[in-house]
């Protein structure tokens, strides 16, 4: 597997043995992991590079879980982020759908049930990803007709600008 | 008074035991998923040699030092469990002032926003007669409210000396000027007037003075229990 088919996972857990652990077993199931102790520093990794899907527990000293989910949902529309709790009540799951995560799962959760919840947020990031670019190219098709190409420019820009 | 203990044990019991065995259970859980993701990682290594692929050794030599320092810290968590639940067998009895506090810091150092605690280790231990749930509960209550307050890079220094007449005073200071928010709250007060205990607090410290002889919340709690 190449790395670029590799899915891009930001993984945030402030309990490091864990962290640790769960990381030599994604790498060997071909996950491209970048691990982080804390939200600050998930925030700042974030912003260098591209994840598909993020998996954040939920407690955690300075910027929690729930508080990490909306920072990312707002400054990386299509990342995927699966909540890890200690105690996931229906009021978490809840709080966490709305403020869209993908799912959240009770630790420990098994392994396998970790891989396949990953696997599907990736599958829906992609097909999320897919829809909007399909929508972009009908939208760029519509403007290549009757358009000067100054005039699609304006309309490409102001597309753009709506996507921010 | 003695009626307002007693009550006391019956209401807040209860409630402040569920809150420290919810961290309890929070830092077992922990535990075990560290385990069992190590444990896991050593399956997936044993199915990679058995492929033939080369498989360092110094990964299972971390793997098996991993589980077993979580096991210990496993058995350390259920010591400390055991030693909590054990605050309820007697209403009242002579109580180590330096056991109560280190089981206290203990216990709320499962807490996701505790902060590095230090005890003064040249204070000497000092015993007092009182309820030793209700003084545990107070000591727990003060230091969540502590934590929750004090700079996130502080270090909450604690110390305690032998007052006169017959009172402990043990002093929680910082670095960090703090502006507490509602403290101390309803629960907290109702626990210190039962204890005879009073609070003193500055910007860079907490002063709680607590009755040494607990002889009528003794007679109060004794009473009940026959």
């Amino acid at each position: 597997m190449t790395d670029f088919e590799k899915i891009h996972l930001l993984m945030v857990d402030d309990e490091e043995k864990f962290l640790n652990a769960l990381t030599e077993r994604l790498k060997l199931k071909f996950f491209d992991i970048t691990p982080v102790t804390n939200g600050e520093d998930a925030i700042a990794v974030a912003k260098k590079a591209q994840f598909d899907v993020a998996v954040v527990d939920l407690q955690m000293p300075g910027i929690d879980g729930v508080e990490l989910l909306k920072i990312l949902k707002k400054s990386h529309r299509f990342l995927e982020v699966i909540i890890l709790s200690g105690h996931a009540t229906i009021d978490v799951a809840v709080e966490c759908a709305k403020l869209g995560a993908f799912t959240v799962l009770e630790k420990p959760c098994s392994f396998d049930k970790l891989v396949e919840t990953i696997t599907a947020a990736y599958e829906s990031r992609m097909k999320k990803k897919f829809e909007k670019d399909t929508n972009r190219m009908k939208q760029i098709q519509s403007l290549a007709f009757g358009q000067s190409p100054l005039g699609i420019l304006r309309e490409l820009k102001k597309m753009d600008d709506n996507e921010k | 008074m003695n009626q307002q203990a007693i009550d006391l044990v019956n209401k807040q019991g209860l409630q402040f035991f569920g809150s420290v065995n919810a961290s309890i259970s929070h830092e077992l859980k922990n535990i075990f998923a560290i385990i069992s993701e190590t444990a896991g990682f050593l399956h997936d290594l044993t199915q990679l040699s058995k492929q033939g692929k080369n498989v360092e050794l110094s990964l299972l030599e971390n793997c098996s030092n991993s589980i077993a320092e979580e096991i210990e810290r496993g058995f350390d968590t259920i010591r400390q469990m055991n030693q909590f639940a054990h605050s309820v067998d007697d209403p009242v009895k002579e109580t180590s002032i330096t056991d109560t506090l280190t089981l206290a810091v203990k216990l709320t150092g499962f807490l996701r926003y505790a902060k590095k605690t230090r005890i003064d280790p040249s204070a000497a231990d000092i015993t007092v007669l009182t309820s030793p749930f209700l003084l545990q509960s107070l000591i727990y209550r003060t230091l969540c409210a502590i934590y929750k307050s004090v700079d996130a890079t502080d270090t909450l220094k604690i110390t305690f000396h032998e007052k006169k007449p017959s009172t402990v005073s043990l002093q929680f200071s910082w670095d960090s000027p703090v502006a507490f928010k509602a403290f101390p709250d309803r629960q907290t007060t109702d626990a210190a007037q039962a204890l005879g205990a009073d609070f003193s607090i500055s910007d860079n410290s907490l002063d709680l003075t607590v009755a040494a002889g607990g002889e009528s919340l003794s007679a109060a709690l004794t009473d009940t229990k026959a």
